[in-house]
């Protein structure tokens, strides 16, 4: 698990502009960074290597460490951030809590860009 | 004495309401209203009284920063005399007023009394309730720990789900990209300034329409009320059977009142405040977030749709409720009042009252999460072990450390998300465990790829093990007849 810092946050912010993401290492440069929230409604979602499974304490989802769904409520894997490997350092694309609405839309702008 | 008679009538020469307020007072009621089932109202805004009150105490502590807020709740119950006593007040208020609420639309409903001519009176109860229900969720918001921090984002997964202006509303909900400082000001805005300044409006409206239209009077089977006739039949019923609702029928609401008040500084100094929980750190994930009781429903509902159901319902669901409660008394403005010949409303009162019962005594338990200590905690019981060889002992342990105890439970400890294994061999022939281990399916996960071909067959040993004596495995039926033939 890492932690972040949320851009453009400020003391008034106490903790809550600490953000945590699973970093999955695939391969050299080869990553995967999860969104800590859970595809169904956002809650944390834990790591048990023991078993390779992401399980979620609210409504029971689980993915299997490629963050894609094994089982539960969800209806997708678990939300990806992109990223770049620059100089040894691993950067995100973050700055908006994941949730089901907003993902769906950004995957419609980026299709309709695509086209 | 009379001092206090010539001040009192210097200002009523100016505002001239004396009249008026003696008036209203004493304005008479049907008799058989002075009775236990009408004091629900009063109640709720005895206990309106008391959040209002205890709300500003409170507001003058804390504070409403991201950062200070849960420390804040910490200085209150702990440094500040009576602090924790105000915030358990303030928090067993808040359960004790929304029971109350649902317990009064429960009786106005079932005595008939949102038909004519009181329509609005009810549509205007409809909104109290909502508001009463903004109230506690905001509330659960300012308490401003983990359970509120991550019940933020439960919300804003719902409200994204909305088509088109979902990710919009989130972002106006917590008042930025994500849940922060201008989050916690926005539902401190709402939940002090906003919805109790449209609920006070909203309860003198609702009162108001109370006294001009008149208290409901006791339902009697055979009465119907029809549009041209009841004003008059009202006002010969109050003529001919009326007291003064002071000192008449006021004596009960006092009583019930009073004994609410009690019942809440009981509740308060023997069970104490709500919370805070954990700090709202979203990098401590060791945690199950949960609602407040009057949301567990909705929680436990929630895990029990089927995913393709879920959005639908979640959306459609509110508005066609709203809709009901709001054309009720155009739908059912006249007929019959009494409950002894409304069988459908009684049984629209229970199926919703054992539904949300049901629903609550679920979320409170919740058998659909995983027990995400049981492989851990919980061992395996020993008569599961007696007797077995090295392969099934090995298995036990791979089942312990896969963590299928999470979600399976022996001898009813672990999780009860996935079923009980403990006769599992009874149901499930060898072939079908190693199937289902590997594969998944019918919402398990597949461990395929976890375990190693070894490991799957030690697993499976065991699993055969797990059938009460004298109870044969199950056996695949063309195996057994080859095994017969001597094939």
């Amino acid at each position: 698990m890492a932690t972040f810092q949320q851009p453009g946050a400020d003391a008034s912010d106490g903790e809550t502009a600490n953000i945590p993401c699973w970093v999955r290492r695939q391969d050299g440069e080869l990553f995967q960074v999860f969104a800590i929230n859970c595809a169904h409604l956002g809650c944390p979602v834990r790591w048990f290597p023991q078993s390779n499974l992401f399980m979620c304490p609210c409504h029971g989802g689980a993915y299997y460490q490629d963050g894609s769904r094994a089982s539960g409520p969800p209806e997708r894997g678990l939300f990806e951030y992109r990223y770049k490997v620059e100089k040894g350092a691993l950067f995100i694309r973050t700055g908006q809590l994941p949730t089901p609405g907003a993902q769906a839309s950004l995957a419609t702008r980026s299709k309709s860009c695509a086209s | 004495m009379r001092f206090v008679e010539k001040v009192g009538s210097w200002f009523d020469q100016r505002l001239q309401v004396g009249k008026t307020v003696k008036e209203t007072l004493a304005h008479p009621v049907p008799r058989q209203t002075a009775s236990w089932f009408y004091v629900f109202g009063s109640a709720a805004l005895v206990v309106f009284i008391l959040q209002f009150v205890t709300g500003i105490l409170l507001a003058i502590v804390y504070v409403p920063s991201a950062g200070e807020a849960w420390s804040s709740l910490q200085t209150l119950n702990y440094q500040i005399s009576a602090g924790w006593f105000i915030r358990a007040l303030h928090g067993w208020g808040s359960n004790f007023m929304l029971a109350i609420v649902l317990i009064h639309m429960v009786q106005v409903f079932l005595f008939g009394a949102y038909k004519y001519p009181r329509e609005l009176t009810w549509i205007l109860g409809v909104f109290l309730l909502l508001m009463t229900l903004g109230m506690a969720f905001t509330g659960q918001v300012l308490r401003f720990d983990q359970d509120a921090y991550w019940g933020l984002g439960i919300g804003s997964s719902i409200a994204s789900r909305i088509p088109f202006v979902g990710p919009a509303l989130v972002s106006l909900l917590l008042g930025g990209p994500i849940i922060a400082a201008s989050t916690l000001s926005r539902f401190f805005t709402f939940h002090v300034f906003v919805v109790p300044g449209l609920l006070i409006g909203f309860v003198v409206l609702h009162l108001i329409l109370v006294i001009k239209l008149g208290i409901n009077e006791w339902p009697m089977p055979g009465r119907i009320v029809r549009r041209a006739t009841y004003l008059q039949e009202y006002h010969e019923l109050i003529q001919r059977d009326g007291v003064p609702f002071l000192p008449g029928a006021i004596v009960k609401d006092i009583f019930f009142s009073a004994a609410i008040l009690a019942s809440i500084a009981l509740c308060a100094l023997l069970l104490g405040p709500f919370g805070p929980g954990g700090q709202p750190d979203p990098t401590i994930i060791q945690t199950a977030p949960r609602p407040d009781f009057f949301f567990l429903w909705l929680y436990a509902l929630l895990s029990f749709l089927p995913p393709s159901m879920e959005t639908p319902i979640l959306l459609i669901g509110p508005a066609v409720a709203l809709i009901v409660l709001i054309g009720l008394p155009f739908i059912a403005g006249e007929g019959e009042k009494s409950w002894k010949r409304r069988p459908i409303a009684v049984l629209a009162v229970l199926l919703i009252a054992v539904s949300l019962g049901a629903l609550t005594h679920l979320g409170r338990h919740t058998p659909w999460s995983p027990v995400m200590d049981a492989w851990s905690r919980e061992p395996i019981p020993a008569q599961y072990l007696a007797g077995r060889g090295a392969l099934e002992r090995q298995g036990a342990l791979i089942f312990q450390s896969k963590q299928c105890r999470n979600c399976h439970s022996l001898g009813n400890t672990g999780g009860e998300r996935g079923p009980a294994l403990d006769q599992v061999a009874v149901r499930l022939t060898q072939d079908q465990l190693i199937r289902q281990v590997i594969q998944g399916g019918g919402n398990m996960p597949a461990y395929g790829k976890n375990l190693s071909p070894s490991q799957t067959t030690a697993l499976v040993a065991f699993l055969e093990t797990l059938h009460p004596i004298g109870q044969p495995p199950a056996r695949d039926a063309s195996q057994t007849e080859l095994h017969r033939l001597g094939l």
